[in-house]
């Protein structure tokens, strides 16, 4: 079955096209909103092709894209009608799904109704369903949210300890992130071990610009570092993760900044970047400390000392762990990052094969920990696309 | 239609403060001034501001480069092409800008014929009388922006005597795109704002200097007892000591009350170019503050 899967930024769109799993092509639509959108365009086994359009809106851009895939030079399609399902990435879905659903009005407004807290991220969303129901109506479209995972969560792990009416009156409360991610990795490395995943209790750290980790306690997500938004959890690249809430409210009176000022120097001036003050990139900041920076260093020692301690956290709510999984791009490539984190945590059953992470081949999944490891430690490479497309094509064929 | 560019004519406080906060929008911006030295005011203008928000960590070095790669700097009109909303900012000299809008509704009618609205940012003028030469006198508003522009969240919206409602409509959804609440007012002079404020400056400078308080426990008084943002000085300086005096002599013309009369102290500040925050001075000295309007303690 041909899948096209859709992930919709505010000013761009991630596309690929499967037949099952077998990915046809892949690209990116930047820029829209001006008259110099870049598309680049990637046929499997082939080279990348670059062009520059005037793209205003999300509809059009999806034109474009839906042009190129049937195009007679860089085209892998006879005809637009042969695309059978669209799977789209849904950041928020809130309580009111948890698991990917078939699009269907009733769906589409519940995913609006999710706008109030998901202001950034659903609208562009929503602009690739409507995009899809106009351009190809009678194909069924699938929403794939990246919350839906987190929804197992017990209550105890996602209320937070303010007034009860908060929860009730702006549904605020832990919702965790990265859940496609989250499911695809467990899944994968229960395959790598050989053993169902329901009878696992798997620790996945999805460690990127974003980073969360995510406790998978026989096949269900039941704890995650992600909060309300984002902005919870590990330091990230420029946002400051977990913090005394006294802290920015101490700041907002002494410099009198505003909401707006505040939460852009919680989520776009801390985290890494603001630590070392050099760069939210990890490899820059690795370099810079290889090479003695003092604060490239701190940086670096704090985020995994904090991912140290969600781990143990974590193992802690499992009653233990049978694996720990490393993904996104940090998760797959920093052998740094990996080998600080589980330092001395033999207690707990953690025993890094040092060589084994430093020589791990890129984009392959391995195992990294020693024998003796009674936790083992694995490297998979996360494949959100792939797990969109798995399930629009369960869902469309259950239909 | 979603509204994506807009042209500003006139790049002093306000308009260089229109073209930033709808660039800071992801709005296209051609800003167009009639002489070089405008454009560099409203160019320094603008990047004064980012860096400032930039220290204040309400953005980031690459979203100052994205806001200011939004914004088009031209001496020529034409160079604008097609708009969806055409902005006036220039000083508040009535035939001026009945001259201008004529022109612009020439120019933007062959380009942009069915959808563009013309907006004035007149804070005393009638916009009836702004449209004056005008062939479509239905498509002009008037749209009040108060500096600093990006920061202040309401926009005075007023109709003239031949404003359509789809005019409104369309500047509505431009102050919604820019974050701001827009208020409607009839084309009274002040509209709100002005008309209440002007007599509240003048009111606190009798105070002052009829010796009842100091200029800053006046206003220490009126923000903490009654949550002013500013004390009516600050507020004045803020504004524009010049823009304050202008607004007095228009509202003491058009209506009379000894409340709108000009004071001689902001007279005499304005002649020795005491502006207020702008020039670094006014009631308060800012020449050491962090250029965010906060006066020397």
């Amino acid at each position: 079955m041909k899948v096209l899967v859709l992930n919709c930024g505010s000013s761009s769109v991630k596309y690929r096209l499967y037949n099952d799993d077998e990915q046809l092509a892949e690209g990116l639509l930047e820029k829209i909103g001006t008259g110099e959108a870049q598309l680049n365009h990637t046929v499997t086994g082939r080279k990348k092709e670059v062009s520059v359009h005037e793209i205003l809106e999300h509809r059009t851009g999806i034109e474009l894209i839906l042009k190129t895939l049937v195009g007679a030079d860089k085209g892998v399609l006879k005809s637009i009608d042969d695309i059978q399902a669209v799977g789209h990435r849904v950041v928020h879905g809130a309580e009111a799904f948890s698991q990917s659903t078939l699009i269907t009005p009733e769906v589409v407004a519940k995913i609006e109704e999710c706008i109030d807290i998901a202001p950034l991220h659903n609208p562009p969303n929503l602009a690739g369903i409507y995009a899809i129901s106009e351009l190809l109506p009678k194909v069924p479209q699938v929403a794939v949210f990246d919350t839906a995972f987190h929804q197992t969560m017990p209550e105890r792990a996602y209320m937070y300890a303010i007034p009860y009416v908060f929860y009730t009156q702006y549904h605020i409360r832990k919702y965790g992130f990265h859940g496609i991610s989250h499911q695809y990795v467990s899944r994968e490395a229960a395959s790598l071990l050989g053993k169902p995943l329901e009878d696992l209790r798997i620790i996945t750290c999805h460690l990127g610009n974003g980073s969360s980790v995510t406790a998978v306690d026989h096949g269900r997500s039941v704890d995650s570092s992600m909060g309300f938004t984002p902005l919870e959890g590990l330091p990230m690249g420029t946002r400051s993760g977990d913090i005394d809430p006294a802290v920015p409210l101490y700041i907002m009176g002494k410099e009198e900044l505003n909401l707006q000022q505040i939460n852009a120097l919680l989520n776009k001036h801390s985290g890494v970047l603001g630590i070392s003050g050099i760069s939210n990139d990890f490899r820059t900041v690795e370099e810079e400390a290889s090479k003695g920076d003092r604060r490239a260093a701190l940086a670096l020692e704090v985020f995994c000392y904090r991912l140290k301690k969600y781990i143990g956290s974590y193992i802690a709510a499992m009653n233990g762990a049978d694996a720990v999984v490393f993904t996104g791009g940090v998760g797959e490539n920093s052998d740094i990052v990996r080998e600080m984190a589980t330092r001395d945590m033999e207690f707990l059953g953690l025993e890094l094969d040092r060589e084994k992470n430093r020589t791990k081949k890129r984009g392959e999944a391995s195992e990294i920990s020693a024998p003796s490891s009674r936790v083992k430690i694995l490297v998979v490479p996360t494949n959100e696309e792939l797990l969109i497309a798995r399930d629009t094509r369960r869902i469309v064929t259950a239909g | 239609m979603e509204i994506r560019k807009i042209a500003v004519f006139g790049g002093g406080v306000m308009g260089a403060g229109i073209a930033q906060d709808a660039a800071a929008h992801g709005l296209e911006v051609v800003l167009v001034d009639r002489v070089e030295e405008g454009l560099a005011f409203a160019r320094k203008a603008i990047e004064d501001s980012l860096n400032r928000e930039l220290q204040r960590w309400g953005i980031t070095g690459s979203e100052k480069k994205i806001i200011l790669s939004h914004i088009k700097f031209t001496l020529n009109p034409d160079d604008v092409g097609s708009a969806d909303v055409v902005i006036e900012a220039i000083p508040d000299d009535l035939a001026a800008k009945q001259d201008l809008f004529a022109q612009l509704e020439q120019q933007f009618e062959r380009v942009c014929p069915d959808s563009v609205i013309y907006v004035s940012n007149t804070a005393v003028l009638p916009i009836t009388d702004i449209a004056l030469k005008m062939i479509h006198k239905d498509r002009l508003v008037g749209m009040h922006f108060l500096a600093p522009v990006p920061s202040i969240k309401l926009v005075e919206m007023v109709r003239s005597v031949h404003t359509s409602e789809a005019t409104v409509d369309r500047a509505k959804e431009l102050a919604r795109r820019l974050d701001k609440t827009p208020v409607d007012v009839l084309e009274n002079p002040g509209y709100i704002t002005a008309r209440l404020v002007v007599p509240l400056i003048n009111e606190a400078i009798d105070l002052y200097q009829e010796g009842t308080a100091s200029k800053e426990d006046i206003d220490a008084a009126m923000r903490l007892g009654f949550g002013f943002n500013k004390g009516p000085f600050a507020l004045a300086d803020q504004i524009g000591l010049d823009v304050v005096l202008g607004w007095c002599d228009n509202l003491f013309h058009e209506l009379g009350g000894r409340k709108y009369r000009p004071q001689a102290v902001v007279r005499h500040l304005v002649r020795k170019g005491n502006l207020g925050v702008k020039t670094g001075k006014g009631f308060y000295d800012y020449s050491a503050s962090d250029g965010n309007g906060e006066a020397k303690k």
